[in-house]
């Protein structure tokens, strides 16, 4: 027998009719609590209140307490005049590849694999990973996490989502690779193919978000404007362009508990293996790359083929095509480059937006990939159109604000 | 609505009108790019801690103010906590970042990590509002010890 909707809802209502009971129950605190997470008046307030919270406890501890307390002074007091004295021959390649600019006085400007590169992973990315994910799992294993989807599934119903797309959209503010794998949970392909594209474009990862707090802190709440505008903006556009349904779905919303802490220790431990396994491998191979394709001058030729692009159209320097090249391996590296690049405050916010939108990085790329090839190809096609139209109306709203 | 109840209700409406006028300034004041330091209370000038955190302290204060009405309830009861809870969350933030920034020496120092009282000196004053309402919110939590309610 095959049932429509309605007609399921209808024995759904009768089977439990004939085999419920409802007795006389006394609600408790947290179950009010519960409740009022998923009510808009009363949940939008909480939300607003938890995400500020989650950013303001990453910032602190990633941000103030580790990579600005410590690790600054440990790689550019003592590990970087460290290495630049013991490295041989400071002209040489392998000093170049390796320790980067011998007159560097910050572990980020001088751009080696064993400066630029391990300051990146130790010093600012891994701090923000462990902190990101110790949040997550606490919001998850407290009950939060499933009334938040509920909380949004109106809003994201109108860019073709449900409420359950807030879960690969926080995970993508870790890291985009569990993200993508976690698009699954979505009912449609149209659902899968739009959170994809929206994760891969304005969905920073918690690497980058570290790096922009720690060398381009005064772009950052201007950055995260301009993304989410887009992430709203060209997710209502896709929803409205792509054919597909999108159903709805019943989300199991738990009472609040207090979380267990070998399970959040547990869960903790395995996102940030994954990332560290994930991660170190293509900034240190990000930094080889860049600095090979410098040393052979094909970053000089493709700013100079690309400068009208970049200079006309987006209103960044040319100088920015290095980053965008370093951005396919690692956006955290691209930003940490562009902090060394002469430019306006607009034209840094500009820069990091295109940085941000304009390619998933390899480890994303690959991940897509694995989710099927012809959406990976569609995907690329709409991310280029995207860029080019988003780059371009971003520069255009800096001159009309006289601000480009 | 009882005599404690009223009392109860009195006394939430006075920190609920306080916490949203607090919110209010901390918007304003730090939309303007002022930091405004009144006594032992600071204003930050920061769009995040001062306009982001600004709105979280007024929804509180609202959360607050639209329980008063029947607080004696366990329904209405709850929207008081969940303001509370706002700002607990709010001066737990503040606290944390003091404690976060006052445990590594200054970027000057030679040392790694702060002495006893470079570290006691990051927690003096001023202080945000949050933090000098929450010893006021706690009086809310105890209401649910006193009424009996099931957490």
């Amino acid at each position: 027998v095959t049932l429509d909707t309605d007609e399921r809802w209808d024995l759904v209502d009768r089977v439990v009719e004939e085999t419920v009971t409802f007795g006389g129950y006394e609600p408790t605190i947290r179950d009010i609590l519960g409740e009022l997470t998923v009510k808009p008046l009363t949940g939008i307030p909480v939300a607003i209140a938890v995400l500020y919270a989650f950013w303001s406890i990453f910032g602190s501890f990633a941000g103030t307490l580790v990579t600005d307390g410590f690790m600054v002074k440990f790689f550019d007091t003592h590990f970087l005049p460290w290495i630049q004295g013991v490295w041989p021959n400071p002209g040489s390649f392998l000093y170049f590849l390796f320790v980067g600019d011998p007159m560097a006085t910050t572990s980020l400007e001088a751009f080696g694999m064993l400066t630029s590169g391990l300051f990146v992973v130790f010093g600012v990315v891994l701090p923000a990973i462990v902190i990101f994910y110790l949040m997550l799992a606490i919001l998850e294993d407290t009950g939060y996490l499933p009334r938040l989807a509920v909380l949004v599934d109106t809003f994201l119903h109108r860019i073709g989502l449900h409420g359950y797309a807030i879960i690969p959209t926080i995970l993508g503010l870790g890291c985009n690779v569990p993200a993508i794998i976690a698009t699954r949970i979505l009912e449609t392909r149209k659902q899968r193919f739009i959170m994809m594209l929206l994760l891969a474009m304005f969905v920073p990862c918690s690497a980058q978000i570290a790096v922009m707090l720690s060398v381009v802190p005064e772009t950052v709440l201007w950055v995260v404007l301009y993304l989410v505008i887009g992430y709203a903006a060209v997710g209502y556009l896709l929803s409205k362009l792509i054919p597909g349904g999108n159903p709805e779905i019943l989300i199991d919303v738990p009472t609040y508990h207090i979380p267990v802490l070998r399970d959040i220790a547990r869960k903790m431990w395995m996102r940030t293996e994954h990332f560290i396994k994930e991660a170190v491998p293509f900034v240190l191979l990000g930094v080889f790359i860049i600095n090979i394709l410098y040393w052979a001058g094909v970053i000089d030729m493709l700013a100079n083929l690309l400068e009208p692009v970049f200079v006309t159209w987006f209103g960044v320097p040319k100088e920015t095509v290095a980053p965008l090249i370093a951005a396919f391996l690692r956006k955290d590296l691209a930003v940490a480059q562009l902090s060394g690049i002469p430019m306006t405050p607009y034209q840094l916010v500009t820069s990091v937006v295109l940085i941000t939108i304009y390619f998933p990085c390899l480890a994303t790329f690959i991940v897509m990939l694995k989710e099927g090839w012809k959406d990976m190809l569609a995907a690329l096609v709409v991310l280029f159109c995207v860029v080019f139209l988003y780059g371009g109306l971003i520069h255009g709203i800096g001159i009309l604000l006289g601000v480009a | 609505m009882g005599e404690g109840q009223m009392g109860a209700a009195v006394y939430v409406a006075i920190l609920g009108v306080a916490t949203l006028a607090f919110g209010i300034t901390d918007i304003l004041v730090s939309a303007a790019g002022a930091e405004v330091v009144i006594g032992p209370i600071a204003i930050p000038n920061d769009l995040f801690r001062g306009v982001w955190g600004g709105i979280v302290v007024a929804c509180a204060g609202g959360l607050m103010i639209s329980s008063i009405r029947d607080i004696g309830s366990i329904q209405e009861y709850s929207k008081a906590l969940l303001g509370a809870m706002l700002i607990w969350l709010m001066a737990g933030c503040d606290l944390f970042w003091r404690l976060c920034s006052s445990i590594p020496a200054s970027p000057e120092s030679p040392e790694f990590f702060n002495s006893l009282d470079g570290f006691l000196a990051g927690f003096a004053l001023p202080y945000p509002p949050a933090v000098f309402l929450l010893p006021f919110t706690i009086v809310i939590a105890l209401l649910m010890v006193r009424w009996k309610f099931e957490p």
